[in-house]
């Protein structure tokens, strides 16, 4: 298990140096100045002997294969370089941000999956009814709803109307674990509807599948109730396909976060990624980049590992 | 007449002051004697400036007009909508770092609401000639490390702003400023190299923030982060993109500040910063238009409302065809409504504009009517410039919310005179840079204003200006309009005298906008909600809120 986690990683290696690659020659052929970006449109200008010094200490006047080539050396020694806006060290940024959108992630997942498998369940099982379509409808709804719009009638319902939820802002768990949870509830669920449909239709297309399956029909023919068929002969199986989309939406989960971190104020990677794009911040953007690729890795290794665990008979190495 | 004027003078009228003082006196007390009017506020703050002599340990020179009647004490909950750029008043360069900066620095000396003079660190200065002003500094006042405020610190602030390794956004802003001298521990002289009438202007802003030279010195970068400073509030922590605490400088003043701390939540949403208004969770929050229809029929919130400097405008380069034509320019003016363009996209808020300088300014041309709408005269003067069959050209402008539906309107409103417009949709600094390199004659480009006229008319319509884009064309040679108007911008930043100042911008604001050299839109208003337990706001027509004035309902 171990020689093949090691593996996965190291094979990724040259897919994180053409990510990387890609993001640095986007970002400088898509032009555009950092530092006219850090000194905006209208307030304070610099002198030019002062640009000159700024621009001489981050290294933008180096050719461009330089710059990548001296980003490149600092990134395999774990220095992503320093935010041009603020001047922290970029794995500094990252580290300190990722705590926060890993448990925002963790809170839509666990909202989402706790939804979306029995939802998918019940469509299955009741195939083509009333019920079925009810599910089919929620779940749809909520890949459709466009989660900038979620956030803010959730927060009108919850935070300003019924007053039961705080509408922005973030507390750690490990600071004060009944205040995080109150504060990761909306974006929680905000950032988890999204997910709830692919993995509710998943489910039910998997399990509809298995429950056609000879081995299901033995389980029923043996006198096993209904309960048990489902959860331990067909679910388990059915499984495999939506562990598998569960891998992939790891990234995008990654992705919801820009948005639902900008709405609910969190001080996580994604609204750290969208301030620096904004600002044209390469060295953060392409930290945060790397840290996306990073993250879709993981979810497929977190995939391979749930197969072994759903499926016995597979065998990682 | 001797030049010289010492605050005293503030107790006159301002009228009184100029007579007993001859015209073109040591001005620069003139010019401290800027917008103070006849107002109680005025005359409170007065009373508070000369009572500053009582020496250490006196009543900080801020205004407090009801100082007897606020409670002391608890937290106020602020949500706003970005970080300060940086807490280093050097390197800070964001319009909204003044919000935590003022409660965390004494400025030497301090904008009023009315961008009058008040006093700040320096309680007294005096002119000694139109070159040289000596301040005398408060005796008592430390900073939060508890070292004194000196006249070595000033000079320290000033020189550190000018020197190329600070890489300060204020360099340019002292220029003026040849020279701090130490006198003494708290006397300090500024030799200036011209005269610059905004002088007091400018250190009322962040250039005047002054900064302990030891602590500064030793903090190096992390002084951006935790800067130590003489203000009313201490910088407890700054989490980026979460929040920043503020709390009490209990050695500050007896019974001053009134707050023991100042929490402020970054909170990007306009809508979900308003929630937290509604929610109790914020105390004050910056309102949106499209919210203040809500806010005003809501209990529990007072909104307030007052002009900004702020305008909307068309950014014209002169030096790009066919805007080089005036009868062009004037054609576009008058083809436009600017009474819908207010209701449509400002949902009302705020008033047509006149000129570039607003009523939140003592230069502001009461008598200056708005460019009417006149779709036969603008037809006429298309005509006339050789284009009766139309014309097309392009505008650049950021794509958000309120410039893009702009946009479309003006290209509505334009079409309905012949000329085509093409919307260019860019990023901030992708349209400011292409604007620059002269690729679009027009940048639908809004400006925030400044405290004094000559920082906005100089800066936008001078020939040499920094936002005047036509400067950045090498081929162009201003024409005589322009240069007639340049002239007349210059003499006004000679004088200190403020009567004879408003009566040249007077006539300048007239000649810019009938020569169309630019085409504003709209006059912004400010607006803040707070929680009805906030007390003591005053509205400033910089926008910046002053928290450490607040206090809150026991």
């Amino acid at each position: 298990m171990l020689r093949f986690m090691v593996r996965r990683l190291a094979s990724t290696i040259p897919v994180l140096l053409i990510v990387s690659m890609l993001t640095f020659s986007l970002t400088n052929v898509l032009g555009g100045d950092p530092l006219l970006a850090l000194m905006g449109e209208e307030e304070g200008r610099l002198s030019p002997e002062a640009e000159a010094i700024m621009r001489e200490e981050l290294g933008l006047n180096d050719p461009l294969p330089v710059q990548y080539m001296n980003w490149l050396l600092g990134a395999v020694r774990g220095d992503l370089g320093e935010s041009i806006q603020t001047g922290q060290p970029v794995t500094e940024a990252l580290l300190e941000r990722l705590p926060v959108t890993i448990q925002l992630g963790m809170a839509a997942w666990v909202f989402a999956i706790s939804l979306a498998i029995p939802l998918g369940v019940l469509a299955a099982i009741s195939r083509n009814t009333w019920k079925d379509q009810a599910a089919t409808a929620f779940a749809l709804a909520g890949v459709a709803t466009p989660s900038f719009w979620m956030g803010l009638m959730l927060i009108l319902l919850f935070a300003v109307w019924l007053r039961w939820l705080p509408p922005s802002g973030f507390t750690h768990l490990w600071e004060n674990p009944v205040d995080a949870a109150k504060h990761l509830v909306l974006p929680g669920v905000t950032l988890g509807v999204n997910l709830i449909g692919t993995v509710a239709r998943q489910t039910r297309s998997a399990m509809l599948e298995v429950l056609g399956q000879d081995y299901i029909r033995t389980a029923r023919a043996k006198g096993l109730g209904q309960r048990v068929v489902l959860t331990r002969h067909a679910l388990r199986n059915a499984m495999l396909p939506v562990v598998t989309v569960l891998g992939l939406q790891f990234a995008n989960l990654l992705g919801g976060t820009v948005i639902i971190e900008q709405v609910f104020a969190i001080p996580g990677v994604g609204r750290l990624t969208l301030g620096a794009v904004f600002a044209q911040d390469l060295p953060v953007v392409q930290g945060a980049v790397l840290l996306a690729a990073l993250a879709t890795l993981a979810g497929n290794l977190w995939a391979d590992i749930m197969y072994t665990v759903f499926d016995p008979r597979i065998r990682v190495s | 007449m001797n030049a010289r004027q010492t605050w005293e003078s503030m107790r006159l009228g301002r009228r009184q002051a100029l007579r007993g003082a001859g015209i073109g006196l040591a001005g620069l007390s003139a010019a401290a004697l800027i917008g103070c009017g006849d107002s109680d506020e005025a005359d409170s703050t007065t009373a508070t400036a000369t009572g500053t002599s009582e020496g250490p340990g006196a009543a900080p020179s801020v205004t407090t007009p009801d100082a007897s009647a606020r409670s002391m004490g608890g937290t106020l909950k602020v949500a706003l909508g970005s970080d300060p750029t940086g807490l280093d008043p050097s390197t800070s360069r964001g319009g909204g770092d003044h919000h935590y900066l003022y409660s965390i620095f004494d400025n030497l000396v301090n904008n009023g609401p009315d961008f009058s003079v008040k006093p700040g660190l320096a309680t007294e200065w005096e002119v000694v000639d139109d070159l040289t002003i000596r301040f005398k500094i408060q005796d008592g006042r430390t900073f939060h490390d508890g070292s004194p405020v000196t006249a070595e610190d000033v000079k320290y602030t000033i020189d550190r702003h000018k020197d190329p390794e600070t890489q300060s956004y204020s360099a340019g802003q002292v220029e003026s400023v040849e020279s701090v001298e130490v006198v003494d521990d708290t006397t300090a002289i500024f030799h200036l190299n011209t005269i610059t009438s905004p002088i007091f202007a400018i250190l009322g802003d962040r250039n005047g923030m002054i900064m302990p030279k030891e602590a500064t010195q030793a903090m190096g970068a992390d002084y951006n982060n935790k800067p130590i400073a003489s203000g009313p509030f201490k910088v407890d922590s700054w989490a980026v993109d979460a929040n920043v605490k503020l709390s009490r400088f209990a050695e500050y003043a007896e019974n001053y500040p009134y707050l023991d701390a100042i929490d402020v939540q970054v909170v990007p949403n306009s809508s979900v910063q308003f929630a937290n208004l509604r929610t109790g969770d914020a105390d004050v929050v910056t309102v949106d238009p499209k919210d203040r229809e809500t806010a005003r029929g809501t209990d529990n919130i007072q909104l307030h409302e007052w002009i900004s400097t702020a305008y909307t405008q068309v950014n014209i380069n002169t030096a790009v065809a066919p805007i080089t034509d005036m009868r062009v320019r004037q054609a576009l003016s008058h083809s436009l409504n600017r009474q819908a363009i207010l209701d449509a996209i400002f949902f009302g808020e705020g008033e047509v504009a006149n000129g570039p300088i607003t009523k939140a300014s003592w230069a502001y041309n009461e008598n200056l009517l708005p460019i009417p709408e006149d779709l036969d005269k603008a037809k006429q003067l298309l005509d006339a410039a050789g284009f009766g069959d139309g014309l097309a050209f392009e505008m650049v402008i950021v794509a958000d919310e309120t410039r893009t539906p702009l946009s479309e309107m003006m290209k509505a409103q334009w079409a309905r005179i012949g000329v085509d417009m093409t919307i260019v949709a860019r990023s901030a600094e992708e349209a400011g840079a292409e604007y620059r390199n002269q690729l679009y004659p027009m940048f639908l480009t809004f400006f925030s204003g400044r405290a004094d006229p000559d920082m906005t008319i100089y800066e936008n319509f001078h020939s040499q200006g920094g936002f005047n884009r036509a400067k950045f064309n090498e081929a162009f040679t201003p024409g005589p309009e322009a240069l007639a108007i340049d002239q007349k911008i210059e003499a006004a930043r000679q004088i200190y005298d403020q009567d004879e100042r408003k009566a040249l911008y007077d006539e300048i604001q007239t000649l810019l906008m009938e020569q169309a050299f630019g085409i504003l839109f709209t006059h912004r208003t400010n607006a803040v909600a707070l929680s009805s337990r906030v007390e003591g706001f005053q509205p400033y027509g910089d926008g910046k809120y002053r928290f450490h004035e607040l206090s809150l309902k026991a």
